[in-house]
């Protein structure tokens, strides 16, 4: 007698819920060190200096049209906000671009050491790379407190 | 709430558990519970689980195995951090401890993730030694060789516990669940830097991509929650680096050496063959 | 055009920016520096300098270079933080259309004025 096994009701899979956390994500997801942060801080400041940049463009632009159009254009930017809105170009591009060395020098495999055995605690690549955060971070500061010097007795 | 049995208590504080669970047969979305256990010395955060599942709440849900960080199974956000459970000790968390199941996996139940497409991405990768010569890959006459400077280009890559804890952490996780995530991408490196591999070309079509290699924009935090030292974000770093300029560099010694003069191999198909019985 | 030489391109890119880009922030906005490191001649605003600058073939040319990097670096990175957002392969396809279509036209836009302003620099 062959015993009959009935087949195996399918079960219906019960719901999942995601915990998939978004654009959130990029910004806070719990408590890491400086370069998860140092990282948004890179995008915001790249996606500034891009959307910028066309304007830019345009408005350089208005050269082609003559003297006295220039210079009705630059005493336009000379309105407070349009003032302050340079200076953030101007800072996101030091920030962006000392970060980048650092981004630059990781991505091709320099200053964040080599593998070996793991033994505890762990080193791990950017702790290694950290006294060069840290000597840039500080570049950008002095960048930008002379920036923001220059700004003010212009 | 029901006593815990008589024990030893490091200063009779009690230490509170908060767990966000999730039941899918009521569904409802998550939810916060509560409950209070008197830690015990050398309490991990496992041991408070299984004490409140035995104790307090018995549909309480979460995986677990080793109890000892081999095997990668109780992987869950403990106080802002993804950890495992069984690795973290009580007293160094503080009165509270909040836990909830892992960030960017889907939820089963409670603390459990659905952990089955990190798995898809980590096969994605092909995580095997991959030869030019499929006959020597499936019938292999003899051994590799590796120096040990060769073996410690990619070892500490290989302590993975396929965890799930760094995809966890990881930014471009959170967004694209496209995006082959920090263990797989690792897994790559650990098996092109591999002296016995010529794969790296194979693995290429998979990482070499926008949701590949380059969607890791270096956070660092997979590296920070791994708790085996494995460094993904330096494993990745590399693979970058293999992908534009080529595997690294290997010592002098054939991975697959050439046999001695006048010696006959005793062919393919004896190798994997057990002895005759003897008895 | 595989991943990887988009991205080289983009680190090429950054690093012809550093220099390029460093040099136009500091003729733009760390005046004082300049002069106190010995540097001649008017506001880098005033039209005149704006001139001088466009008359130049070697400013020219730079200017050319540092505005075709940086629409490629730049573009080549909000592309990329576009399709982590929309991550289908059909968004794919249109934000790496639109980007370079976008790109190429700026670009075409400033070469052109880059150009003109050179032919016509001083007699306008």
């Amino acid at each position: 007698m062959t015993i009959q096994i009935p087949a195996a009701t399918p079960h219906p899979t019960p719901p999942r819920i995601s915990r998939r956390l978004g654009l959130r994500g990029w910004v806070y997801a719990g408590r890491y060190p400086a370069e998860r942060y140092l990282y948004i801080l890179h995008r915001i400041s790249g996606l500034g200096l891009i959307l910028y940049l066309p304007i830019h463009v345009w408005v350089t632009g208005r050269r082609v049209a003559g003297p006295e159009v220039w210079d009705q254009t630059m005493a336009v930017l000379k309105h407070p906000v349009l003032v302050v809105g340079e200076f953030l170009v101007l800072a996101a591009f030091i920030f962006h671009a000392f970060n980048g060395i650092r981004l630059v020098l990781a991505h091709l495999g320099y200053t964040i050491g080599r593998p070996g055995h793991p033994v505890y605690p762990y080193p791990v690549a950017l702790h290694r790379q950290r006294p060069l955060t840290v000597v840039l971070m500080m570049l950008v500061a002095v960048f930008l407190a002379v920036g923001a010097w220059e700004f003010m007795i212009r | 709430m029901s006593a815990t049995p008589a024990a030893q208590t490091t200063d009779g504080a009690r230490v509170v558990i908060k767990v966000v669970r999730y039941d899918p047969d009521k569904g409802a979305g998550m939810r916060e519970q509560t409950w209070q256990i008197h830690p015990q010395p050398g309490m991990t955060v496992l041991d408070a689980l299984i004490a409140v599942k035995e104790h307090h709440d018995g549909s309480l849900a979460f995986r677990c195995s080793c109890r000892m960080g081999v095997c990668g199974s109780c992987g869950m956000m403990v106080n802002g951090k993804p950890r495992l459970a069984c690795n973290t000790q009580i007293i160094e968390l503080g009165p509270v401890v909040e836990i909830s199941a892992l960030p960017n996996h889907d939820v089963i139940k409670d603390l459990v993730p659905d952990l089955a497409s990190t798995f898809s991405k980590h096969r994605a990768v092909k995580p095997y030694v991959i030869r030019r010569d499929a006959a020597e890959m499936d019938k292999p006459t003899r051994e590799f060789h590796q120096t040990p400077e060769d073996m410690l280009g990619y070892v500490q890559f290989s302590y993975c516990l396929k965890c799930s804890l760094c995809l966890a952490a990881c930014p471009t996780e959170a967004s694209t669940p496209a995006f082959l995530g920090p263990q797989a991408l690792a897994q790559a490196y650990r098996y092109s830097a591999d002296t016995r591999d010529e794969g790296l070309s194979d693995r290429a079509q998979t990482v070499d991509a926008w949701h590949g290699v380059f969607g890791c924009h270096l956070a660092g935090a997979c590296s920070e929650a791994c708790p085996k030292g494995v460094d993904p974000a330096l494993g990745i770093q590399l693979l970058k680096r293999a992908l534009l300029f080529g595997p690294p560099h290997r010592t002098a010694a054939p991975a697959v050496p050439a046999l001695p003069e006048g010696f006959r191999s005793p062919g393919a198909s004896s190798v994997l063959e057990p002895p005759a019985p003897t008895v | 055009m595989r991943e990887s030489r988009l991205w080289s391109l983009h680190l090429i890119s950054a690093c012809a920016l550093i220099v390029l880009l460093g040099l136009h922030m500091m003729i733009m906005h760390y005046e004082s520096v300049l002069r106190w490191l010995g540097a001649t001649g008017g506001p880098a605003l005033a039209f005149a300098s704006v001139v001088a600058r466009d008359r130049d073939a070697v400013m020219r040319a730079l200017y050319a270079l540092l505005l075709g990097f940086a629409l490629y670096h730049g573009l080549y990175g909000a592309r990329g933080i576009l399709r982590e957002v929309w991550s289908s392969p059909r968004a794919a396809r249109l934000i790496d259309g639109a980007s370079a279509v976008f790109g190429v036209a700026v670009f075409i836009y400033g070469v052109v004025v880059i150009v003109w302003a050179g032919r016509h620099a001083g007699t306008m």
